[in-house]
């Protein structure tokens, strides 16, 4: 017997996508999956085994397990201070782990563990060293430490007890994110065994909702209807709701305004509640964010888009960056050209777990965006990981620049900002200003876009200029800032009144090409931010960028 | 001859929301059937169901996500913590409570439809074309503020023709049920839905009634890119517009 899921809205898809994920099969349908109850044997097992696989490298288990051979090759007479304090830092966290009450509610669980791991985690003590001892003073104790902390490391790698904690350990990390109150993470559960507990509350109903479904005559006597997908249901009590998914459905008593007369009407069948506890596979996380991305052409397609490796990725931005460049890669340039509307608007779902109130923020990526995003691959890669300070506290050029293109902004403000910061601090990385006034000209519309040559000459001309009042410094800080107000508000006559008294002032022509451009009142601030580059700007070169993949 | 009454309408910001979204109000990318009738009935003041089939064929120029402010209640009593707004009843001296909060809403920008309603009985043609022409109240598809322009409501002829070689869907996106072409290898990059067409009251527990959905599976095929195959049994209107009557 199979049962048939359909491709649907976001959070289906992220289930869909989860559930083949866990059992590592790709689509065979562009539009829906089949459950095969072959599939659903163990499943409780498959469950937990996707999510070690895919975290267990994030886990506290992990960051223990992962020092054993550095506590092995200690050197106790060669250990400098930095070293012991590395030492009492891994004493200090092993000890708050395995007395923490979630690898507690663990230890019980385990099958025939007869060691007291909580009272080796109990036991251990930092290693203090008063101020007239050496290293070799304290050996005896660094010894015992050391021992201890090896016994430990070797018990929880055995393989039962880093099946059970690590099963744990991705349930508080990336599971209770997305839902909540029901199975392994009700409030009375954690006690409890997770295998057991989730085979109980979403397999089991299942199981026997399949046993149901073979009995056709009675079946189709069955009085309702699941809301997200056509099965049916016998009654109201043997159905489930949304509300355990966090923030996504509503609260039906609570919250009843959001229904047809006051009363809920979604309610699920087992076989679609099963499937909602695999949304947190379909996504991909990252130190407390989460991204799915709805390509819903094809469940095959969505799955590609989605196979993002969390090898490498040191924040969340690459990640994010990686699957953008994924579904570029997916669809192919050619496709891209050819898409129609349906599919170029792809939504984008994005977790922030810190986000209490609304966790889930929804992009729309479009083929212009997306095709803003070819063109500077290379440039809007170089911004990734660069922060500039501000009074506030740190820009994320990555993300400031992206968001704008995602948003349909231009990068003006930002580059205002980043001049703005730059005359108040030592901030003066040019280049990468300069990447993002090349990013924010190959977005402009046909016919406002600038040749990169044309940018780079303006900014020769701010360069040349900044060097003819090297011998009256004080003057130049004036003379910028009326440029930069006049460019922000564009104010072109403003401008060039500030430009024409800064030449003569020098006694310096005006470069025509100034004067030709100027007329343009499009390309404007494009001209007037590469100029300011330039006087304001560092000497350095700009690293080869020669425009590259630039198509135009 | 089977006659349809045929409604050409513009709507700039619009929402067609699906029905299991609550967070984000996701929109369909046209409006589906059970909007367009509950819209038609409202129009010409119907208290009943009067069954119709519906064709629906339109496009968008884009897609945006814009905030709404959200209001929740359930007609509880306030409670300091947990309800926002404080609603004093004249009626029985208590305090019901409900949230304000702010939520996100997906808009489609700039729809332009093409809509064909055959009732099942042809008097009421007349009622309909009349009723959307000149409704009791002023249209709206989609959220109560989605208003309608109406550009043209007439009559028109349905005529049934099979197609003679592949056939391209031009102008206007349309939804496809997918019966007319399941297993006939249309051009499979299309997004498959699943819409409501008619409710029926249904009794959970004593009292309490919810809506159960008849609901229709269609393949929302997107002009320029879907390709109707040769030898399909279809129906057109007197302007050779295509018509896909659910």
């Amino acid at each position: 017997m199979t049962i048939r899921i359909e491709s649907s809205d976001w959070l289906k898809n992220a289930a869909i996508v989860g559930f083949m994920r866990i059992l590592d099969k790709s689509a065979t349908h562009p539009h829906y999956v089949e459950i095969d109850e072959e599939d659903l044997v163990d499943f409780e097992q498959k469950y937990f085994q996707y999510f070690r696989n895919t975290y267990t490298n994030f886990t506290s288990w992990s960051k223990i397990v992962e020092q054993y051979s550095w506590i092995d090759l200690l050197a106790v007479e060669q250990m400098t201070e930095k070293d012991l304090a590395n030492l009492n830092k891994m004493i200090e966290l092993t000890k708050k782990c395995l007395t923490s009450n979630s690898y507690v509610n663990t230890y019980p669980l385990i099958p025939d563990l007869t060691i007291d791991i909580k009272d080796l985690g109990a036991k251990l003590k930092k290693v203090t060293k008063r101020k007239a001892e050496t290293v070799l003073d304290i050996q005896v104790d660094i010894q015992l430490v050391r021992q201890q902390l090896l016994t430990i490391i070797d018990i929880l790698k055995q393989p039962q007890v880093k099946k059970y904690i690590t099963s744990r350990n991705v349930i508080y990390d990336v599971i209770t994110h997305y839902w909540g109150s029901v199975s392994f993470l009700h409030v009375k559960a954690n006690v409890k065994d997770m295998f057991e507990t989730y085979h109980d509350y979403f397999l089991a109903p299942l199981h026997r909702y399949l046993e149901e479904q073979k009995d056709q005559k009675k079946y189709a006597k069955y009085k309702y209807q699941c809301s997200t997908c056509n099965n049916k249901i016998v009654s109201a009590t043997s159905a489930f709701d949304l509300t355990w998914i966090i923030k996504t459905g509503v609260d039906s008593a609570r919250k009843s305004s959001h229904y047809w007369n006051y009363q809920s009407d979604m309610f699920v069948c087992p076989v679609c509640n099963f499937l909602y506890s695999c949304v947190p596979a379909g996504f991909t996380y990252f130190k407390g964010k989460g991204l799915f991305v709805n390509e819903n052409s094809s469940i095959k397609t969505m799955q590609s888009v989605n196979q993002v490796s969390l090898q490498k990725v040191t924040n969340f931005a690459e990640l994010e960056e990686k699957s953008y460049y994924q579904i570029l890669d997916t669809l192919e340039q050619a496709q891209v050209d050819k898409m129609s509307k349906e599919i170029q608007n792809i939504q984008i779902v994005k977790l922030d777990k810190e986000n209490t109130v609304r966790p889930y923020t929804f992009n729309n990526l479009s083929k212009e965006r997306l095709d803003i995003m070819v063109k500077n691959k290379k440039r809007i890669e170089k911004l990734v990981g660069k922060f500039v300070k501000t009074d506030e506290g740190f820009l994320n050029l990555y993300e400031e620049v992206t968001s704008r293109i995602y948003q349909n902004r231009n990068q003006f403000d930002l580059l205002y900002k980043l001049l703005v910061i730059g005359r108040k601090s030592d901030f003066s990385n040019t280049h990468y200003m300069y990447l993002i006034l090349l990013i924010s000209n190959s977005s402009q519309k046909e016919g406002k876009r600038m040749d990169y040559r044309k940018i780079n000459e303006f900014q020769k001309l701010g360069i040349q200029l900044q060097e003819a009042y090297k011998d009256s410094p004080n003057k130049l800080p004036g003379i910028t800032h009326r440029l930069l107000n006049a460019t922000k508000v564009k104010n072109e006559h403003r401008f060039t009144e500030t430009l024409l008294n800064a030449y003569m002032s020098k006694g310096k022509k005006v470069p025509l090409e100034f004067i030709e451009s100027l007329h343009d009142q499009s390309r404007f601030q494009t001209i007037a931010y590469a100029f300011l580059l330039g006087l304001q700007g560092g000497n350095e070169k700009n690293k080869g960028d020669k425009g590259e993949n630039e198509n135009e | 001859m089977l006659k349809a009454v045929k409604l050409q309408a513009y709507q700039n910001l619009v929402n067609y929301r699906k029905p299991t979204s609550f967070q984000l109000k996701e929109t369909y990318p046209l409006p589906p059937y059970s909007t367009i009738i509950g819209m038609v009935h409202a129009a010409c003041g119907f208290t009943e169901y009067v069954p119709m089939k519906v064709s629906v064929q339109g496009r968008y120029f884009s897609k945006v996500n814009d905030l709404w402010t959200r209001y929740e209640f359930a007609g509880a009593k306030y409670e300091a913590g947990r309800h926002t707004i404080k609603l004093d009843s004249m009626e029985d001296g208590n305090s019901y409570g409900a949230i304000r909060g702010v939520s996100t809403a997906e808009l489609l920008v700039d729809v332009d439809l093409v809509i064909h309603i055959v009732p099942d009985d042809p008097t009421y043609l007349d009622i309909i074309e009349q009723g959307l022409a000149s409704p009791i109240e002023f249209l709206s598809l989609g959220r109560r503020e989605d208003l309608l322009q109406v550009k043209k409501v007439e009559q028109t002829e349905l005529v049934a023709f099979e197609t003679e070689e592949s056939l391209p869907i031009q102008n206007f996106d349309a939804y496809i049920p997918a019966h007319i072409i399941e297993d006939e290898g249309i051009d499979k990059r299309s997004t498959v839905y699943t819409l409501n067409k008619v409710y029926k009251l249904v009794e959970v527990k004593k009292g309490t009634f919810i809506r159960q959905w008849d609901r229709i599976r269609v393949y929302h095929a997107a002009s320029g890119v879907v390709t109707l195959n040769e030898d399909m049994d279809l129906v057109k209107d007197e302007d050779e517009q295509l018509v896909f009557l659910v």
